[in-house]
């Protein structure tokens, strides 16, 4: 269906041309418009020789920034926030419902609300793009900072708004959509240090518009070069579009099984573990050159090396990603006894094959392949440390999974609790016990917490045997924990689904 | 060959389960065209629950559903071109014109000449002077009408209507009952549900009557007074007879006697056999009868008589 034929972009349009657009369109013109008269002003007063505010490059580049910075507020918290919020009251209206219950496709649903519902941001800073353009004319500056900038803000729009139509569609409440933002805005500070090499720095733009702007001074080396996929020069700008478009299918195809069926999550197993292992490859891909500045060593085995700790980094960033991912595929108690009563006598052996553990076992395969690139490139001589952290990524994901599926599963509805304690318990208390001690004890007891092996730097047969007995002791509480798994998923299986069924 | 056509709504088995309770369970219904069928049953009962489910609308935790012959699981955009449902509540974008409410669901179940449907359905839903005012201005009832004009609009062979009298004033309800009474004749079949069980009598050929998510009696009204073992029977002599209220008033299962001119209205409990020895002793008495019928189609009766009310 075309978009001008689809009934709720046209209904979304009709919505927000009724609740006024001129006004909206003045205020960010408006804020627009000041900053090109602060540039005007400035270069009318370099004109005549007066000096007194900031001159040159940087307050040219800055106008133009600032613009920037509210268009990108107009077009990602403003787009994300109206569609997040448009679908949650939708939803809870009924409204919603009923437009699911005739025979559009759920592909004709998400467009409707993508691009229909937040048309006012999209007006808003659309009329900002031509002073975008004064600014550059009156700056002299390049023409394609302006196009590369206004080209990756309207994608990252775009983009945000497929992640909002997921979010209004998942979420309970619209604030819970701006939470996820906040949540992906915080990982900024700390992927902006790694600059070119830090996945984040190209999904949300940041090095892209960075790179655009040509920047200068001692730390300008980190942004100046373009992306490498596995030592493949990149131009930023259609590594950072690629990327979008990649992951903007996985939002589609998410936000589109929602509006099928709203009780059923966003992405089947198949879909998380193409996901995860895209997110896996593009990381990668991007710190494969890494080693070229002299590091021979694989993540954060010489913390002493600044580039180490960013690799590190790295790594726990895609340990955070595969937990985050992980999660959407745990096993629900309540799904799970619905599932079991459709499926009949098969259900034990269904639900295990559809179970967390079983997928956390497919992820670290890949977060391993991930690492093993680093590998084949760094350090070809030191398998047993790949052998260490190969064995760690497992026991990561597994003791993650084995442990939320059995509090899910044992405590009900106080499970978060009982899992966080757990947490405490596996990641906590070993590092407040080597904050306790001195010496060469520290690393024995945070050698305790599961995964941290991983990043730690064994320098000889002895270090190394205490990696080996921690990671040996890590395996004995997964098995422990696979036990507790199974046996109360066996007896919830019994007791919720063979009586009431 | 011409055979029984298949019926509209074959609803077979249906289970919904939610976190702590069975909302429909093992639940199995046919509709035919010209079927209105009444479903009743006290708050909770699982009533909306089983329209939603079967208009696609809930999860259903097994069983299945068939429209015209279409699968719900398996082709649901055949099902959704042929199923209408109007919620208990009144879901409308406030800043769009009445108009502009049925364009939209117009264009999404792409109806052939939209202006003229959405005119007819207007007029059908007595909201012609209304056409160019905002939802947000309208009137609970009105909201009500419209949503049915919404749903009036694709034209569907099957409507799930749950509660489409609550908000409707006293005119509203003739009007709705004579639409439906149209609908019937035109041969759609109709899952209702309300709490006004004697309006429900005048429209309804079939009736459910649910009890925490089970269909506990179902049939055609008469079916249903005798499902519940209660029927409700008139009975007509000559004039000058008027010691017939007497007895019958002491005859076993004879209850609630009512004199009406030249007769009366009374409740009979038990079997069709008891009824017929009931018949043959009065003539054997001697009472010279001109008239006996089951005027039985009382839902609100067969309601009360089945139990379900002790769970209200």
């Amino acid at each position: 269906m075309r978009l001008f034929e689809n009934p709720i972009f046209i209904t979304q349009r009709r919505l927000v041309h009724r609740a006024g657009i001129i006004a909206p369109v003045a205020v960010g013109l408006l804020v627009g418009l000041s900053i090109l008269a602060a540039l005007c002003y400035n270069l009318a007063l370099e004109d005549i020789g007066h000096h007194d505010l900031d001159s040159g490059d940087v307050f040219r580049y800055g106008c133009y920034a600032w613009l920037l910075v509210v268009q990108g507020l107009i077009l990602v918290i403003g787009v994300f926030s109206r569609i997040s919020r448009t679908l949650v009251e939708e939803r809870k209206a009924g409204l919603l419902d009923s437009n699911r219950l005739t025979p559009l496709m759920g592909s004709d649903l998400v467009l409707g609300y993508w691009l229909g519902s937040p048309l006012r941001e999209f007006y808003m800073a659309t009329s900002l793009v031509p002073v975008g353009l004064a600014i550059v004319f009156a700056a002299k500056l390049p023409l394609e900072l302006w196009l590369g900038t206004q080209l990756l803000l309207f994608s990252s729009a775009l983009f945000f708004g497929l992640l909002a139509v997921l979010a209004g569609m998942a979420m309970p409440r619209a604030q819970g959509g701006i939470g996820m933002v906040a949540v992906l805005f915080l990982t900024l500070p700390f992927s902006i240090a790694a600059g070119q090499f830090s996945l984040t720095n190209f999904v949300l733009p940041v090095y892209t518009v960075v790179y655009l702007f040509q920047p200068t001074g001692p730390d300008a080396g980190m942004w100046q070069s373009p992306a490498h996929f596995f030592g493949v020069a990149i131009p930023p700008l259609v590594y950072t579009l690629a990327l979008q478009l990649i992951l903007g299918v996985f939002l589609w195809r998410g936000a589109e099984r929602k509006f099928g069926d709203p009780h059923q999550p966003a992405f089947v197993r198949s879909e998380v573990i193409a996901l995860f292992a895209l997110l896996v490859l593009f990381q990668y891909g991007l710190v494969w050159r890494w080693p070229d500045a002299g590091l021979r060593t694989y993540p954060g085995a010489n913390l002493s090396g600044e580039e180490a700790v960013w690799l590190s980094m790295v790594f726990l960033g895609v340990l955070v990603v595969g937990i985050i991912v992980l999660t959407s595929q745990l096993l629900n108690p309540e799904t799970t006894r619905l599932s079991a009563m459709r499926l009949g006598p098969n259900a034990r052996r269904r639900i295990l094959w559809q179970s967390g553990p079983c997928t956390a076992f497919v992820m670290a395969g890949m977060a391993i392949a991930g690492v093993f690139t680093q590998f084949t490139f760094l350090n070809r001589e030191e398998w047993t440390r790949y052998l260490v952290t190969s064995v760690n990524v497992i026991i990561v994901f597994t003791s993650f999974a084995f442990m939320t599926e059995t509090c899910r599963f044992q405590f009900g509805r106080r499970w978060a609790g009982y899992f966080m304690l757990g947490i405490f318990v596996l990641y906590g208390l070993p590092f407040l016990l080597s904050a306790s001690f001195e010496s060469s004890v520290p690393l024995k007891f945070s050698l305790l917490a599961p995964g941290v092996g991983a990043l730690g730097n064994p320098v000889d047969s002895d270090e190394l045997r205490i990696f080996g007995r921690a990671t040996f002791a890590h395996c004995l509480v997964v098995g422990i924990l696979a036990y507790f798994w199974m046996s109360r998923l066996r007896r919830w299986l019994q007791e919720k689904v063979e009586v009431r069924g | 060959m011409g055979g029984m056509p298949g019926p509209l709504l074959d609803v077979y088995r249906l289970r919904v389960d939610f976190p702590d309770v069975v909302a429909v369970n093992d639940l199995s219904l046919e509709l035919f065209a010209g079927d209105v069928y009444g479903l009743i049953g006290p708050n909770g009962a699982g009533k909306t629950t089983t329209m939603r489910a079967a208009c696609g609308l809930q999860e259903c935790t097994h069983g299945s559903v068939k429209v015209a012959g279409h699968d719900l699981e398996s082709e649901p955009r055949e099902v959704k071109q042929r199923v209408g449902f109007m919620p208990d509540f009144s879901p409308v974008y406030d800043r769009l014109t009445t108009t502009e409410f049925l364009e939209h669901f117009a264009r999404a179940y792409g109806v052939p000449n939209r202006s003229a449907r959405i005119d007819e359905c207007l007029e059908l839903t007595w909201l012609t002077e209304k056409r160019n005012a905002l939802c947000e201005g309208l009137s609970r009832g009105m909201k009500q009408r419209l949503l049915l004009g919404k749903t009036l609009l694709p034209n569907p062979q099957v409507l799930f209507l749950d509660e489409p009298a609550s908000g409707l004033d006293p005119l509203g309800r003739i009007e709705l009952r004579k639409l439906i009474l149209s609908l019937r004749g035109a041969g759609k079949a109709i899952l209702i549900s309300s709490h006004i069980l004697s309006e429900m009598s005048e429209f309804c050929n079939k009736a459910g009557i649910m009890e925490r998510g089970k269909l506990v009696k179902s049939g055609t009204i008469a079916e249903l007074g005798q499902q519940v073992g209660r029927r409700k029977m008139l009975m007509k002599w000559r004039s000058a007879e008027e010691s017939v209220v007497p007895v019958l008033s002491k005859t076993v299962g004879v209850e609630k006697v009512e004199a009406v001119p030249q007769g009366a209205l009374f409740d009979f409990v038990g079997g069709d056999e008891a009824l017929d020895e009931l018949l043959r002793t009065l003539v054997q008495q001697g009472v010279r009868i001109t008239e006996w019928r089951g005027v039985g189609d009382d839902l609100e009766q067969i309601f009360l008589n089945s139990g379900a009310k002790a769970l209200m």
